[in-house]
């Protein structure tokens, strides 16, 4: 019964005033990058397509005429690259960010899932309190990542271009999600383990973690499927209905935008969530 | 937090909200183009034209009215036996060729194709054009091929084998045995027919480009000895007469004289087995096997097809004016689900062709879906048997209904009927005259049949998993690249298959831009014209050998008018074809309105541009297009709200579209969508990549 009563508890604890308030400030950030990614991109577009009847056909969505000038006209080479340099810097300010503002977020779950300890200092602050630590355990994490999904990504690679075959196909990806959705959650017990102990040393959070994850294995293991089709689902359906929305008004641009942003909030409380089924797993077992 | 958030988003719909509610502007109804006389391209730029072959000597336009469709200069009587047994996958066969000398000379030698021997070892210059890779499909290590001659004599008795060497006309690769000559010790003269005997055995290789086996399912084509092409002095434009018979190359492989294919194919039980030609009768074989009997007249190749696994369809279509043609689908029997698709899209194809270009001469016509694991013998034209392939079009799974792939391949290598089978120019020396053409008639057709398929799928696994937001690329929304400086500056769109350069320029040249340049030529002459151009380019040259030039001089003389100033630019220079609106601008004082037009590129096109008016009036704008910009001054008012370089229907070939109207108003919610679409993709993938915690 502690599988259930995680995931339950977990969900409850997500959308409790505290947690909410970690989503916002997740959101927020994310929001901001994609906002100054937005009219970054637009100005761009937008110039390139000024007076032009092309700017119109975009109504409807990427055109070939206006994809064939974007990359082929002289200069396009230097917008393209322009572009992409911001997504990348963007992502990594995200990313640095996000691990800055982990001890929030753990600490504000631990909180809901924990003693239901009142969490009287600011978020910010909780922040700044936790963020040695959760930087090392975040560098442990992408080294994981980074090595096991590389492997895993590697003999993937291998399979495909030896067109080793459809139920190969899904097999490795399959597995390949759930072996670095694994290595997340164990990373995100570890966090639970630095806010819930006041130990700051990132290799005890994550031999308490892995500990955690081996005795548990079955329950662990479970959950991080499950926390992964939630995740997935809330993608799809995000995508799915934010495809449906005809984009070819103004208004409709504005209703994408909105819709897209509610997709991107649910996206992330799904991560939310997860983390906070994957503590009280820690915390109910022991 | 939430407070801030909504504030963000509120935000970004300030930002946007002004800027998204100019409206589209109508386009200008689709009137023909006004025919232009276009000016001599020496006077903007003296750079040299590729060489090209001039215009046939018209005694080599095909004889109309005679008893048989073609000339018939060759005959092939042939048996052939396919041993499909693991490690063997050989078809051993005999077969006495009849050859007639066309020309007005003596002719003491003659010259094979021995095509399979591009599948020998890796020294062939098949081989070492393709590096082994041809359409993503690798060459297997165990998957080589060959033709072995074991016997050929005249039909009298002597023995010409020990005489039979190879050589290599094209590239002088000594390791390359896809060509072989034979001295003959007595000359064939003019009118005369020589026939000869031949045995020999053909080593399927696995397949991986066109031909071959993979498990039970079998293609077999360029599968036996055959003669190449005799051209006397004239035909095609050629200075001497000789022998035309190219190395298999890895862009190339079709260029063969007319004539009757009489074949016993004898494979054993339980195979399906489909043809060129009609099926005359089947019969058990002395082996315990099924020997079928196909012939077909007036046709230049002659491919084959067996596999144990297919399903067959059949249906009669009847066209008034056309003889009856059994129209037959072998598909996969995993892919049973798609027969009456495969049947349809075949039908379709020929009443469209039928139609619009001309009647279709054959009694059969076959549509093969190739296993899954032959995926790299789909997609293939041979006479009167076509291939298409789930595998190769679908990446393993059954198409969506809105897929057109299946659809456009089928429609595609049907087309390859008329430009290759029946008008069988040179894809060697000129590939543009029948992938090129076949793919202007292929999205006229395209667009007629299946309008409403047009999607384009990632697929995954054999699943399709996302519908993209635009048309399918193979549809060729994205020609027009093909137009643009990454392929135009490269080099002209006439050359040999073998001799582009770079990765994708033989297939640019050898399907796009001629597309485009034929499109274009349809803005230029007008939509009528130019159906009427492919009508009668296709009458006077079925079962003929055409040369460009004989095209370019059919369209003249069917828009009645020189058009060879637009050939030169658009299929033998690096000319880059672009106009565009620079800027309107106006001078109050004078009340009067500058419309500036610009061309930007060193191609010369006339232009008849449109200005539109706020009150709805329009007003033409004639430029021959000659300088590199034109000023038209005029009146201010009504305000001018558009200005169209292309108003009727834009040019292919006109490299960048951006430039081709100008609005008085720009267009912001376009941008805005594309911008909020991007930075929403942003998200989802930094959320994936970067996680929301870690």
């Amino acid at each position: 019964m502690k599988l259930p009563i995680a995931i339950a508890r977990g969900i409850s604890a997500s959308v409790a005033p505290g947690p909410l308030v970690a989503l916002g400030w997740m959101y927020g950030l994310l929001a901001a990058l994609a906002l100054a990614f937005t009219v970054f991109v637009y100005l761009l577009i937008a110039s390139g397509v000024a007076n032009s009847a092309v700017g119109s056909q975009l109504r409807k969505g990427i055109s070939a005429d206006w994809l064939v000038d974007t990359l082929t006209q002289p200069g396009a080479g230097s917008k393209f690259m322009s572009v992409l340099f911001l997504a990348v810097a963007l992502a990594l300010v995200y990313a640095v960010a996000s691990v800055a503002l982990s001890g929030g977020v753990v600490s504000r779950i631990v909180d809901r899932v924990g003693s239901g300890r009142a969490v009287n200092d600011p978020f910010v602050a909780e922040c700044g309190r936790y963020a040695g630590p959760m930087l090392r355990v975040a560098i442990v994490e992408f080294l994981f990542l980074g090595l096991t999904g590389g492997a895993l990504v590697i003999v993937w690679i291998v399979g495909m271009i030896g067109n080793a075959g459809n139920a190969f196909a899904w097999t490795s990806v399959t597995v390949i999600a759930v072996v670095l959705s694994a290595i997340a959650a164990t990373a995100d017990v570890a966090r639970v383990h630095v806010v819930a102990t006041g130990d700051r040393s990132a290799i005890a959070a994550w031999r308490d973690a892995i500990s955690h994850a081996v005795r548990r294995a079955p329950s662990f293991v479970l959950l991080v499927v499950f926390n992964l089709v939630v995740a997935l689902v809330v993608a799809w359906i995000a995508v799915t209905i934010h495809s449906t929305i005809s984009r070819e008004t103004g208004s409709g641009v504005i209703l994408g935008l909105v819709v897209g942003q509610i997709g991107i909030i649910g996206r992330i409380w799904a991560r939310i969530a997860a983390l906070a089924s994957q503590a009280s797993l820690r915390i109910v077992s022991g | 937090m939430t407070t801030r958030t909504s504030l963000i988003a509120l935000l970004a719909a300030a930002v946007f909200l002004p800027v998204l509610t100019t409206a589209a502007q109508p386009r200008p109804g689709d009137a023909p183009a006004p025919a232009v006389q276009g000016p001599p391209v020496d006077r903007i730029d003296p750079r040299p034209l590729a060489p090209i072959a001039p215009s046939s000597d018209p005694k080599f336009r095909p004889k109309r009215g005679g008893e048989t469709l073609s000339d018939r200069v060759v005959s092939y009587t042939m048996k052939a036996t396919l041993d499909p047994a693991k490690g063997v996958k050989s078809v051993t066969g005999t077969e006495r060729v009849t050859w007639r000398n066309p020309g007005d000379s003596p002719v003491s030698e003659l010259q094979f194709h021995l095509y399979l021997n591009a599948f020998r070892d890796k020294n062939s210059t098949f081989m070492k054009e393709s590096g082994g890779r041809l359409r993503r499909d690798d060459m297997p290590e165990d998957g080589w091929g060959q033709i072995d001659v074991t016997a050929m004599a005249t039909a009298d008795g002597e023995d010409l084998l020990p005489k039979l060497e190879y050589i290599q006309p094209d590239d002088g690769n000594a390791e390359d045995r896809t060509v072989a000559r034979v001295p003959l010790s007595k000359p064939v003269m003019p009118g005369e027919t020589i026939a000869l005997d031949i045995a020999f055995v053909s080593k399927l290789p696995r397949i991986f480009a066109r031909t071959g086996f993979a498990g039970n399912f079998f293609l077999v084509g360029q599968w036996y000895p055959k003669l190449g092409v005799y051209e006397p002095k004239g035909m095609r434009g050629r200075a001497e007469a000789g022998w035309n018979c190219h190395q298999f190359h890895a862009n190339s492989e079709f260029y063969a004289d007319f004539g009757v294919f009489d074949v016993e194919l004898t494979v054993p039980q339980g195979f399906t087995v489909g043809a060129t030609g009609a099926l005359l009768g089947g019969r058990p074989s002395e082996d315990g096997g099924v020997t079928y009997h196909y012939r077909q007249a007036d046709v230049h190749d002659f491919v084959w097809t067996a596999d144990d696994n297919f399903v067959t369809g059949e249906r009669t279509v009847s066209i008034e004016g056309m003889p009856d043609v059994k129209v037959i689908a072998l598909v996969q029997a995993e892919h049973a689900a798609t027969l009456e698709r495969h049947l349809d899209a075949t039908e379709n194809s020929l009443r469209w062709f039928h139609a619009n270009v001309g009647p279709y001469p054959y009694e059969t016509i076959t549509t093969v879906d190739p296993q899954d694991d032959g995926g790299g013998a789909g997609g293939m034209e041979y006479p009167t048997l076509i291939t298409a392939g789930i595998n190769t079009t679908s990446a393993g799974t059954l198409p969506a209904d809105d897929d057109p792939l299946l659809e456009v391949v089928i429609f595609h290598e049907f087309g390859h009927q008329y430009w290759y089978g029946m008008v069988a120019s040179n894809e060697f020396e000129e590939p543009w005259m029948d992938e090129g053409i076949n793919s202007y008639t292929e999205s006229l057709g395209m667009a007629d049949l299946w309008p409403a398929k047009r999607a384009a799928w990632i697929a995954y696994g054999g699943v399709n998993l996302f519908r993209l937001p635009l048309d399918n690329p193979t549809l060729g929304p994205f020609s027009r690249f093909a137009s643009t400086q990454f392929v135009v500056r490269r080099g002209p769109m006439i050359g040999t298959s073998w001799g582009y350069k770079g990765g994708q320029s033989y297939s640019f040249n050898a399907y796009q831009r001629p597309e485009n340049a034929l499109q274009t030529l349809g803005v230029l002459i007008g939509e009528e014209k130019m159906a009427e151009v492919v009508r009668a380019y296709f009458a006077r040259w079925k079962f003929g050998h055409p040369t460009s030039q004989d095209f370019f001089d059919v369209a003249s003389e069917v828009s009645g008018q020189n058009l060879q100033w637009y050939f030169d630019q658009a299929f033998r220079s690096d000319r880059l074809l672009d106009y565009g609106v620079q800027s309107v601008r106006t001078r109050e004082e004078e009340e009067i309105a500058e419309v500036i037009l610009e061309r930007t590129g060193d191609a010369v096109f006339p232009i008849q541009a449109l200005v539109t008016r706020d009150d709805g009036s329009t007003e033409s704008l004639e430029w021959d297009g000659l300088s590199s910009q034109q000023i038209f001054r005029i009146a201010q008012l009504p305000e001018i709200r558009r200005v169209d370089v292309y108003p009727n229907r834009t040019p292919k070939l006109d490299a960048y579209a951006t430039n081709n109207t100008w609005l008085s108003h720009s267009d912001r919610a376009g941008p805005a969508r594309i911008a909020t679409d991007a930075a929403l993709f942003f998200e989802h993938l930094t959320l994936l990549l970067a996680g929301v915690v870690s």
